[in-house]
């Protein structure tokens, strides 16, 4: 498993984790880089189908990112976002697969550091569950 | 049974035409400008939902025959989603209301308008095994349904079972009507029971010249005793499903055998999107696309994305699932997606302490939130 290089796909806002994502680049902190990033506008635009698109064509992990409560650009779509990621989870759970693969997490502009700990944190974990089974599927 | 022998005939349009008498009633006296009813289509042996202005075109009618063709939760919200000039009323099964309350809250109907005569519920059969009962017996069976619900059994047909859904269904009488027709422990001579539930059933029962009747005595024991062997049955066919789907392999197992024709989608009655993501430009994917995936996997199963749609179509409406089992029957291989969406809806359901259909006022989970809940915070 030491080979193992987790593959991570971020979707992430464009107010809050994207300028977050872009602070920790221009502030020279070190992640792994096993994360590829989208920029939505808003946690809220995430369509449950996004993440199991990216599962199902054999993402290891994702990452959801918004604004914290109460910040949201667009004032509650990060809270809409709780809620599907949330029966996403419990979802995924059911059917055998770890929600722990699934990560929604709130990272401001100003949280640069964050946003590395959470990739580092991911990949980590990722490492411990080894490669997304439904990567040997034929089912896509 | 021969139909010759089935008792007299009298008896028989008696208890059928209690039903119609009301219903009738309605049109005749203007209460209503028109009524969606399920009606035998003569010369064929099947049952349809109508939508009837004249009160002489009736005839054929027969809400009690144990068969859904589909959910009229769907047509209800045709009628009604516009506010159309002009009221009906609508004669539905419990597992019909559920979906058009949750239509509703979807803002696909309007009630204003529209008076829902929930009926008493013994169950369905599939359509091919109506058919065949049918068949068998020369004739409709609403007599021996009838019969079995006023002694409050549930009927039973040597050789065909009711669609599962109903054998594991919670609701055998409905909810948030205007009107009850109450079947169970009805006197089976004289039909059903015709009862005001609000202030507009009853206007619309005072206007038909219809007496309210009273709830038949042993009624709250036979559905307390339905209610529990069906939730006792779902429980344990639920579970041993959830055994079933519990990894990724056993869900890939048991749908192997979807083709991705959709028609679980085009059945289900919460389904209401016009356009559906799966029919959209999204799904038209590049030539291309299909050998870079083979590539990649070195096998793919074709038509790709079987599993992404069942998961997605669980993401998007599970929440709001009523169970009424069209999908499973719209399943032309027959596979299990009702069994997969009250598994995984009833927890789902669960997280929000949601149950859908339960009640108009009730905020389906994906239109609101709370600040707070769930996690993160």
């Amino acid at each position: 498993m030491s080979d193992f290089d987790p593959k991570i796909l971020g979707f992430v806002c464009n107010w809050c984790t994207y300028a977050g994502a872009d602070l920790a680049g221009t502030s020279r902190i070190q992640y792994p880089p096993n994360i590829r990033i989208v920029r939505l506008m808003c946690s809220g635009s995430v369509d449950p189908l996004y993440v199991l698109k990216s599962l199902l064509e054999g993402a290891d992990g994702v990452l959801i990112g918004g604004c914290h409560p109460g910040d949201c650009h667009y004032t509650n779509g990060n809270y809409k976002a709780r809620r599907r990621i949330a029966i996403l989870k419990s979802i995924l759970r059911q059917i055998g697969l770890e929600d722990e693969r699934v990560v929604l997490r709130w990272i401001s502009a100003s949280e640069g550091k964050r946003f590395a700990d959470t990739v580092t944190e991911m990949v980590g974990k990722l490492k411990e569950l080894g490669p997304n089974p439904l990567r040997e599927r034929w089912q896509i | 049974m021969n139909p010759a022998e089935a008792g007299p005939q009298v008896e028989r349009r008696n208890a059928t035409a209690a039903c119609v008498e009301f219903v009738q009633a309605l049109l005749e006296r203007k209460v209503v400008e028109a009524v969606l009813v399920p009606q035998h289509v003569p010369g064929a042996k099947v049952v349809v939902q109508t939508l009837v202005t004249d009160p002489s075109r009736l005839e054929d009618v027969d809400p009690v025959a144990p068969v859904l063709m589909s959910n009229s939760a769907t047509m209800v919200s045709s009628l009604s989603f516009q506010a159309p000039k002009g009221r009906i009323a609508a004669v539905m099964r419990p597992c019909e209301i559920n979906a058009l309350v949750e239509l509703v809250k979807f803002k696909q109907a309007n009630l204003d308008d529209v008076i829902v005569i929930g009926i008493d519920c013994p169950g369905t059969y599939e359509p091919k095994d109506y058919m065949q009962i049918i068949t068998a017996h020369g004739g409709p069976i609403s007599e021996q349904v009838f019969e079995s619900l006023s002694q409050g059994e549930t009927p039973s047909f040597d050789g065909y079972e009711l669609r599962e859904a109903c054998r594991i269904c919670e609701h055998p009488s409905p909810a948030n009507c205007q009107i009850l027709m109450a079947l169970w422990g009805a006197d089976f001579s004289s039909g059903p029971v015709i009862v005001p539930v609000d202030e507009k059933g009853r206007e619309a029962v005072d206007k038909a010249g219809f007496q309210s009747g009273n709830l038949p005595a042993h009624r709250q024991q036979i559905l307390e005793k339905i209610t529990s062997e069906r939730s006792a049955r779902g429980q344990k066919i639920l579970e041993q499903f959830a055994q079933r789907i519990g990894s990724i392999e056993g869900l890939v197992d048991e749908f192997a055998a979807c083709k991705k024709c959709m028609n679980c989608r085009a059945e289900c009655p919460i389904c209401y999107c016009r356009e559906c993501i799966f029919c959209s430009p999204t799904f038209v994917h590049e030539s291309n696309k299909y050998l870079k995936w083979a590539r990649q996997r070195k096998i793919i199963k074709m038509p790709v994305e079987t599993l992404l749609f069942h998961l997605t179509r669980l993401n998007h409406m599970v929440t709001s699932c009523v169970g009424c089992g069209q999908c499973s029957s719209a399943c032309p291989n027959g596979l299990p997606v009702m069994e997969l969406f009250r598994t995984i809806g009833s927890n789902v359901q669960r997280i929000f302490d949601y149950v859908p259909g339960r009640s108009l006022e009730e905020e389906p989970p994906f239109t609101t939130f709370r600040e707070d809940e769930l996690e993160p915070r």
